[in-house]
């Protein structure tokens, strides 16, 4: 289980992280979402012990894990931007790894590199980005880390190697409760694989939530109407995050079931009602309106 | 909860280190073990050329040779440290499990190998074909090692230490090459002023000194001060460790991690230049007084200079305002001390102790005295201190020693313009062109005071010593048993003994002897036969006393390089040896008939006849060699 409690990361006068706290659980797949600067990477960059915050702490099963060899050897970074050197290829790169994670195992290494189409021979400074992805994910994977910190991995990927890869952290959750943390904004592929999102505006959490709960709590929903009725306010009452109006139509975003709004609506004699989920993307763009991240008012 | 890594698990991720480091350092080190090579091929070239036994002579070129490869060391330790300034390294590194500590440890080993490994690979290869030809360079070559370990892992642990500092590795290098040069520039800027204002102050005890090396780890490789140097790679390698943990990762690509090696290139680089333009308006009179000259020259020099480095350390004025409080600082400490300089505030030039408080005195001719280049000034003066007892030798040396302050005090002369020349005087060798003295006194309170005065000296050239008052001491026969070198050499510096008898003419400076007594491949004896004079010699020299060239029969001369020259440790020294002294200093002595131990010596070994005229017979008349 990871805890992290009032964590803080400044770069000098800008702060990236502010007094976050966030649990996540063992076998948990959260995906971190945020606007450019939320302080997704540089989060994932604490919890893999790249940084270290200047306030709050970060545990893991209870141990602190900065400068802790023995927590790191349970975990596995793959940056945005992944290093390798020159002259490596996913063989000798193996070999560094092999000696330094406790858990590294050959049977995974040779069953992903037969799994991920790529040479393991091959430099990887020569291979496509997408390529060099799939090598950091061979050797990641054969790190057999129970925990897992993804930057931007769907980024190069082919659609069936980000089928692949989906399916193979899945199978890995399952088997090894390995617990998987993924910062993102290919929000479409998120909601295929993870059960829980957080999302990160500012350096703090605007929520986090388990992902199909957060489907149901949403609705868009369109209401129309013959003749918009004379109210000072015609959503009161409504949890309406957003409210968009195109002459007599309304496209109005709630949180909440249709058993708490309809009867409201209703009320409102509506020519026309439709009320559907939404979609992970839909609930990124609501919320991040409603937290003053909205380019509506700028367009 | 703690971490619990053990002792063993440590050392396999070290190891795991320096295997990965290896490979990812393979094509610098293959140009390291070329250039390598070519430099032991250059050794070895030189050794067949000269042959084995005068490659000795060469090992300075040789030793100075492999300094000017360390440029391919630094590229390797470039390499090695970048994991601490580019951001991609610093994520793939940092989420290692691998303590940093550790992690940094083991980089700087894997260094010290690499910079090692190649060089000695090669000149192992050098010892062992040198034995093979019969002419063994195994001790030149382990002196080489030593001085090559101590270079090495000097300059790596500073590197490393700089590494962590700064947040690029521009900043990095250019904090090593800066430092390293600024500070000895620095250290003779200091020296040169110091003996311009203190006359008579023995600064030639810094020649070799690690005070003059400090902060030049490069200059390590030249051997000397291992103490020091150990110490300083503890220093930086222990400094290193501690600030490795508390560096934060997003240090990279930042300007500096911690300000320490900023400050220190800015303080140096700013004193360097102040001092140059200071002492040159000072040497000009620039507002017709030469403190004020100095002053403005400083500050015009050190401000632009710190501004200029601080851009170039920080790319651009950021910070500049705050880091200035050293710039400040600098200023009025060097503008107080060349006050207190200038006018000679402590008294240390008038200062010539009082008769009374007087327990001994000596006085040595730097001209004529075998220990000079052999021992400092110090050293020479805690040698002579005991000399003299009776009070009226010590008056005699405090009058030779108020007259040189008297002539001093009245002499008109501007000491910034000798800042310049003091600087790059080294050592005793300045005394082989300017007549030298050193005087010295033990206190009755226990201290010795020592002091060094040259006749002519920079902008003093009509400064002359008048050395009547010790005329008497200088030639008495104590003085030459305690300091003539023909009293004095060691059997294995001499190199050859000339003999004349009196049909030649030994009252000139430069005396003709067409015998010479000097080792080559015909005469294997020569050392042997020179042990034998000089034994018998020194023999009659204690039962007999001196004798004056009148009286003598026989007149010997000595050729001798001293073996343990303090110039002579490093190639700059014995390029400055060898041009200064010649190949070899000589010295001269007188046999009367009185002598028949050495009479009969030499007779013996057949260069003289049984009248004690020079034997025209023997091997070593007319030799080519003399």
């Amino acid at each position: 289980m990871i805890e992290i409690k009032g964590l803080t990361k400044r770069f000098d006068k800008v702060v990236a992280v502010n007094s976050l706290n966030l649990s996540v659980r063992e076998g948990t797949v959260m995906g971190l979402v945020g606007s450019n600067g939320s302080g997704k990477s540089t989060l994932l960059r604490m919890l893999a012990g790249v940084f270290r915050g200047e306030e709050g702490s970060i545990l893991l099963d209870g141990r602190e894990l900065f400068d802790n060899p023995e927590a790191k050897g349970e975990c596995f970074f793959i940056p945005d931007f992944p290093f390798f050197y020159n002259n490596s290829t996913i063989e000798n790169t193996a070999t560094l790894y092999r000696e330094l994670y406790p858990h590294w195992s050959d049977e995974a290494y040779m069953r992903y590199c037969s799994v991920f189409p790529i040479n393991t021979k091959n430099k990887i400074i020569n291979m496509s980005k997408g390529m060099q992805r799939q090598a950091a994910l061979i050797l990641a994977l054969s790190t057999c880390p129970r925990y897992l910190f993804l930057d931007e991995i769907f980024d190069g990927l082919d659609p069936v190697v980000r089928h692949l890869l989906k399916r193979i952290l899945i199978e890995h959750v399952a088997e090894h409760r390995m617990t998987v943390i993924i910062a993102s904004h290919n929000l479409r592929e998120l909601e295929d694989l993870c059960d829980r999102i957080c999302l990160m505006h500012r350096g703090s959490v605007l929520m986090e939530r388990d992902i199909d709960s957060l489907r149901l709590e949403f609705r868009k929903v369109q209401v129309a109407f013959r003749e918009v009725p004379n109210v000072p306010n015609l959503f009161e009452g409504i949890n309406a995050i957003s409210v968009w109006r195109n002459g007599n139509v309304f496209n109005v975003t709630i949180r909440g079931t249709e058993e708490e709004f309809m009867p409201r609506l209703n009320a409102l004699q509506p020519a026309y009602i439709s009320a559907m989920p939404l979609t992970l993307e839909e609930i990124f763009i609501s919320e991040m309106g409603a937290a003053g991240y909205d380019t509506n008012s700028i367009l | 909860m703690t971490q619990t890594v053990s002792s063993k698990s440590r050392l396999r991720q070290c190891l795991t280190t320096f295997k990965w480091e290896l490979r990812n350092c393979s094509g610098a080190l293959l140009v390291f073990a070329i250039l390598a090579g070519v430099f032991t091929t250059v050794i070895f070239t030189i050794c067949l050329v000269v042959g084995f036994s005068e490659a000795t002579d060469s090992w300075s070129t040789a030793n100075a040779a492999s300094i000017d490869y360390d440029a391919v060391r630094t590229a390797v330790k470039v390499l090695i440290y970048s994991y601490l300034h580019n951001k991609r390294k610093a994520d793939m590194y940092g989420a290692l499990p691998i303590s940093r500590r550790t992690f940094y440890v083991a980089k700087t080993v894997s260094a010290y190998i690499f910079s090692l490994v190649p060089t000695m690979f090669f000149l192992s290869v050098i010892a062992l074909i040198s034995v093979c030809f019969g002419q063994p360079l195994v001790n030149e070559v382990t002196s080489l090692y030593l001085n090559l370990l101590l270079g090495s892992i000097a300059c790596v642990s500073f590197y490393g230490l700089l590494a962590v500092c700064c947040g690029t590795t521009v900043n990095s290098v250019i904090a090593f090459i800066a430092i390293n040069f600024a500070y000895v520039v620095a250290a003779m800027f200091i020296k040169g002023t110091v003996m311009s204002f203190l006359h008579g102050m023995p600064l030639m005890i810094y020649e070799n000194s690690f005070i003059m090396k400090a902060l030049n780890p490069l200059s390590a490789y030249s051997g000397g001060n291992i103490i020091y140097w150990i110490i300083f790679t503890a220093a930086c390698l222990a400094l290193g460790i501690f600030l490795v943990k508390k560096r934060r990762a997003e240090c990279a690509q930042t300007s500096f991690a911690y300000w320490l090696p900023a400050y220190m290139v800015k303080v140096l680089v700013a004193f360097d230049f102040g001092m140059f333009l200071g002492s040159i308006f000072g040497a000009l009179g620039v507002f017709f007084i030469p403190l004020a000259g100095f002053m403005f020259g400083f500050v015009l020099g050190s401000v632009p200079a710190y501004v200029i480095t601080h851009m170039i350390l920080y790319r651009g004025v950021n910070k500049l305002i705050k880091t200035a409080i050293p710039l400040g600082g600098l200023i009025v400490v060097t503008v107080g001390v060349m006050f207190v300089l200038n006018f000679d505030v402590l008294g240390y030039n008038r200062f010539v102790p009082v008769t009374e408080n007087i327990k001994s005195a000596g006085v040595i001719d730097l001209d004529d005295c075998y220990f000079t280049g052999k021992l400092n000034a110090v050293q020479l003066g805690n040698l002579a201190a005991d000399d003299y007892t009776d009070a009226d030798d010590i008056r005699s040396i405090t009058y030779f020693h108020h007259g040189i302050v008297g002539r001093l005090d009245s002499t008109s002369y501007n000491p910034y313009a000798d800042i310049w020349a003091n600087m790059f005087l080294s050592g005793f060798s300045s005394s082989l062109y300017n007549k030298g003295y050193v005087v010295s006194y033990k206190l009755n309170n226990g201290f010795t005071v020592t002091r060094c005065y040259y006749e002519q000296y920079g902008t003093f050239s009509d400064f002359t010593i008048d050395e009547t008052n010790i005329n008497d001491l200088l030639d008495d026969e104590e003085y030459f048993l305690r300091y003539s070198s023909i009293m004095n050499a060691k059997y294995d510096e001499i190199n050859s003994l000339s003999v004349s008898d009196d049909d030649n003419d030994w009252g000139s400076y430069y005396l003709y002897s067409p015998l010479t007594i000097q080792e080559d491949e015909y005469n294997p004896s020569a050392k042997a036969d020179i042990e034998k004079v000089m034994t018998a010699y020194r023999k009659d020299f204690a039962e007999h006393g001196e004798v004056e060239p009148k009286d003598a029969v026989v007149c010997i001369n000595i050729r001798y390089r001293k073996n343990d020259n303090l110039e002579g440790n490093s190639f700059l020294g014995e390029m400055l040896s060898l041009m200064t002294h010649g190949d070899s200093d000589g010295d001269r002595g007188y046999v009367s008939e009185d002598y028949t131990q050495t009479l009969k010596a030499m007779r013996e070994i057949g260069v003289l006849d049984k009248d004690n005229k020079l034997n025209k017979t023997s091997w070593y008349y007319q030799n080519p060699y003399r």
